[in-house]
């Protein structure tokens, strides 16, 4: 008894103890799918990476949540007439953690590391247009690229500047302790466990109302959310289950935000194949989707239907246009028309292994099925999915999505120039749509022209149809009442870059 | 004795060369390579290139394997290919968190199973040999992910005291430096996870248990220690577990390499930061360093367990000789 009686003392102990330790700073935990793998936007170009670092660093401008450009360490820009200068004006009285004040240095720094082939920067081949960078003095740099090239400074938001003197210093590691001039400090990292980050108070946009801010990675979905509903996290964004969210949205204890974002996902053909060479097999395929049912059954209701590789909130959109109609019989006729009018052929369907994609897959193998068409569904280990499609040329239809397309170029010349990209992954080769965009390159990004040209070329997308597109993409975020300042970005690399706005009001 | 620990310490030594061309050749067949998987969409052909050579992947790969094994066994695992950190590094920070995870599965495993085991066996046909026993063959049959899922709706999600995810303290560590904050923090988010990773192992242990002690129970040595008139609780304590131990101390050196594996599974639905997560990720990344030193290690505790394990067998049984 008397043993009993100790061991019950002896456990209120711990409690007491425990419970003594609970008086905190006031902390931000934000839940992420995946843990980063560095914290240099130089040399990780991914979202885990970038919606960390970008609290920690900040680039010359930025994304606001219209995804128009904003001033941030650049105060103001002007193209020159020629469009070969671009010229940064940069903001004054902006300290970096370790003390000492930005100047142009650290830009000429940065974009002259980032073109170095030396350094292994994987996105260089973004920036190949700058040639020189000219140092006018401390707080004005000129950009000089070696063509015009209207879309550019879509890029340079992307790049955060680091401090010469310490990128020097830390070398490779930089990306473990990295330094910038952003609303939050670099602490410590556990990795796979959690990133902390201390308040910067001498931000130069106002001290962050928090003290601090931890990111926790955790990884299974299910978890996550639950990890959010008790309290443990304070937010996340992506990665929540379709059929939660209209319980999540009838609780009255969740906000649930959300906002078109810039990216889609598609039926991508490989014109290598002898099948999908044919446009009216590639349309017949695009009319066997049925988007809306798509993105109400199997998605929960977030996105919407696509039909252009131009995200809808971009000015180049094509609004004239709509999405191909789910028509099976429409469908039967093209194949008829390509020489197939009872099917009698079989083609190959890879997908990596997300859920929806995978039953995006087997819908689609049904509708063609149907037509007499043998759908093969290959679902694959991402590795092994990305080196197919990227290396070999075994394959006739695959599902996969582009994020991140922030301006009419990113979102065409690498997936429709001929020889836009690394990989052809779907082999398409159209001397015009190759002329629009080249053009579309060069001609001012605002201008009338620029309008003109991306409207035709997704017209003529529209028409061969190297993509069938199935849904634009819409960001998802949770966050708990007592969370103030906090609004879902479209952009999910830059959703925490406002953080210092945020408050914990419980 | 001691010679037969040398033998086996010495036979150790293919079983790693083994495991380590298996897991080398295996992971660098596979489809997929850590270079373009690393570097996005917008890198160009000449630069992937140029960075594969850098880390000597345009080499024939027996050249590799014999390059890495060399390295290897002078301690030296090589850098991983995504983290800048190196591989023994990010190893070391991890193993602790996965083999305490381990430990722990084990340790409640053996804790419920022996006892329940034994009961079961003595009261045969009872209700409560009945209870264990359906208990046992539902918890074999639960996958370890639902049964971590089912945990954190029914516990984490009603009992405060214990967290939904992650790590904050080593409870190990905490024992050792007799500093109870960190006991008391580390066995809140240790338990949960470990019960998740362990129910398995227990049920398997209990049936084994069991079964065993039956056996035992009806031999001849146990009659002759009734017959002597010895009280029921020293003929099963004293003369019956013993032996009917060796079996289950077979299953645990065993169980101990599922656990690891199982902790794969457990780490993720727990956010639990240990070395069985990073070498998952390390697989979908191509990471081949951490993957090849990762199962490396993984395969050394296998073995020096059930090295353990042969060894003890002595203690419970001493007609068991060595040589």
């Amino acid at each position: 008894m008397q043993k009993k009686l100790g061991l019950v003392v002896l456990l209120l102990a711990f409690i007491m103890i425990w419970s003594g330790s609970m008086a905190e700073a006031k902390t931000l935990v934000i839940g992420t799918t995946q843990e980063a793998m560095g914290l240099d936007g130089r040399v990780e170009p991914g979202v885990a990476e970038a919606e960390r670092s970008n609290t920690i660093m900040e680039a010359l401008a930025c994304f606001n949540h219209d995804m128009e450009l904003t001033p941030r360490l650049a105060t103001n820009w002007e193209h020159s007439d020629d469009g070969l200068q671009i010229t940064f004006y940069l903001r004054e009285g902006v300290t970096f953690h370790h003390g000492r004040e930005f100047v142009a240095q650290d830009v000429k720094y940065t974009y002259e590391w980032l073109l170095d082939p030396e350094n292994d920067a994987p996105n260089r081949s973004l920036y190949v247009d700058i040639e020189e960078i000219e140092i006018v003095n401390d707080h004005e740099v000129i950009f000089h690229l070696n063509q015009p090239n209207g879309f550019l400074i879509n890029n340079i938001a992307r790049m955060n500047i680091v401090p010469y003197d310490k990128a020097e210093e830390l070398g490779d590691q930089f990306g473990s302790q990295p330094v910038g001039t952003g609303p939050f400090m670099f602490d410590s990292w556990r990795r796979d466990d959690r990133l902390v980050l201390k308040a910067n108070p001498d931000y130069w946009g106002g001290a962050p109302k928090v003290d601090e801010l931890q990111f926790r990675p955790i990884p299974d979905d299910s978890a996550r959310l639950m990890a959010f509903e008790a309290g443990e996290i304070d937010m996340f964004q992506s990665g929540i289950d379709p059929q939660e969210i209209e319980r999540l949205e009838n609780d009255p204890n969740i906000i649930v935000g959300r906002t078109p974002g810039p990216g889609y996902e598609y039926v991508g053909f490989n014109q290598m194949s002898p099948y999908m060479n044919d446009y009216r097999i590639r349309q017949a395929v695009s009319h066997l989707i049925d988007r809306r049912g798509i993105v109400d059954h199997v998605l929960g209701g977030v996105g919407s239907p696509a039909y252009s590789p131009i995200p809808p909130m971009l000015p180049q959109h094509h609004d004239g246009l709509e999405p191909h109609a789910y028509d099976p019989e429409k469908a039967r006729e093209l194949l008829a028309e390509a020489g197939y009018p009872d099917g009698g052929f079989s083609l190959t369907l890879h997908a990596s292994e997300q859920a929806h994609r995978i039953e995006i897959a087997e819908i689609l193998a049904y509708e063609l099925g149907q037509l007499g068409v043998d759908v093969e569904v290959r679902i694959e280990e991402w590795g092994a999915f990305w080196d197919r499609i990227m290396h070999t040329t075994d394959y006739d239809m695959y599902i996969l999505s582009w994020h991140g397309q922030l301006d009419p170029d990113r979102a065409t010349h690498r997936q429709f120039h001929s020889d836009g990209g690394r990989y052809p992954y779907i082999y398409y080769d159209n001397a015009r749509v190759n002329m629009l965009l080249d053009e579309g390159r060069v001609v001012p990004a605002d201008s009338e022209r620029s309008l003109e040209l991306y409207r035709e070329v997704q017209e003529i997308l529209y028409r061969d149809v190297p993509y069938a597109f199935i849904f634009y993409i819409e960001e998802i975020a949770v966050s708990h009442p007592y969370i103030t300042g906090f609004e879902v970005h479209p952009y999910h690399p830059a959703s925490w870059e406002n953080a210092h706005l945020f408050d914990k009001t419980n | 004795m001691q010679k037969f620990i040398i033998r086996r310490f010495l036979n150790i030594i293919p079983t790693i060369l083994g495991v380590s061309l298996v897991v080398f050749f295996m992971i660098h067949l596979a489809p997929g390579d850590p270079v373009t998987l690393m570097v996005g969409e917008d890198a160009s052909l000449a630069d992937i290139e140029r960075i594969q050579a850098q880390y000597g992947f345009d080499q024939p790969l027996h050249i590799q394997y014999m390059r890495w094994f060399g390295n290897a066994i002078q301690g030296d695992f090589g850098m991983s290919i995504r983290q800048n950190r190196t591989v023994a590094g990010l190893i070391l920070e991890r193993a602790g968190a996965t083999i305490e995870l381990a430990f722990m599965a084990m340790f409640i495993a053996i804790l419920i199973s022996v006892p329940l085991g034994v009961l079961s066996a003595i009261r045969r046909g009872s209700w409560i040999d009945l209870l264990a026993m359906t208990a046992a063959l539902i918890s074999i049959s639960m996958p370890r992910f639902w049964v971590g899922l089912m945990l954190l709706i029914y516990i984490g999600l009603n009992f405060d005291f214990f967290p939904l995810f992650g790590r904050e303290a080593s409870l190990f560590v905490g024992i050792f430096s007799l500093n109870w904050q960190d006991v008391v923090l580390g066995f809140r988010h240790l338990i949960l996870p470990a019960l998740a990773l362990g129910t398995a192992a227990t049920a398997l242990q209990t049936r084994l248990m069991r079964s065993s002690m039956l056996e035992v129970l009806q031999q001849d040595y146990v009659r002759t220690a009734k017959a002597k008139g010895l009280s029921d609780r020293v003929v099963i304590f004293k003369h019956a577990l013993r032996n009917a131990m060796l079996p289950v101390v077979t299953i645990v050196g065993l169980q101990f390499g599922y656990l690891l594996g199982g902790a794969v599974v457990v780490e993720t639905v727990f956010s639990w930061p240990g070395m069985a997560r990073l070498i998952i990720n390390a697989v979908s990344q191509r990471d081949f360093p951490i993957v090849q030193a990762g199962t490396l290690l993984v395969a050394i505790t296998f073995a020096l367990i059930n090295l353990l394990v042969d060894i003890s067998y002595g203690f419970l049984n001493p007609k068991i000789r060595y040589d």
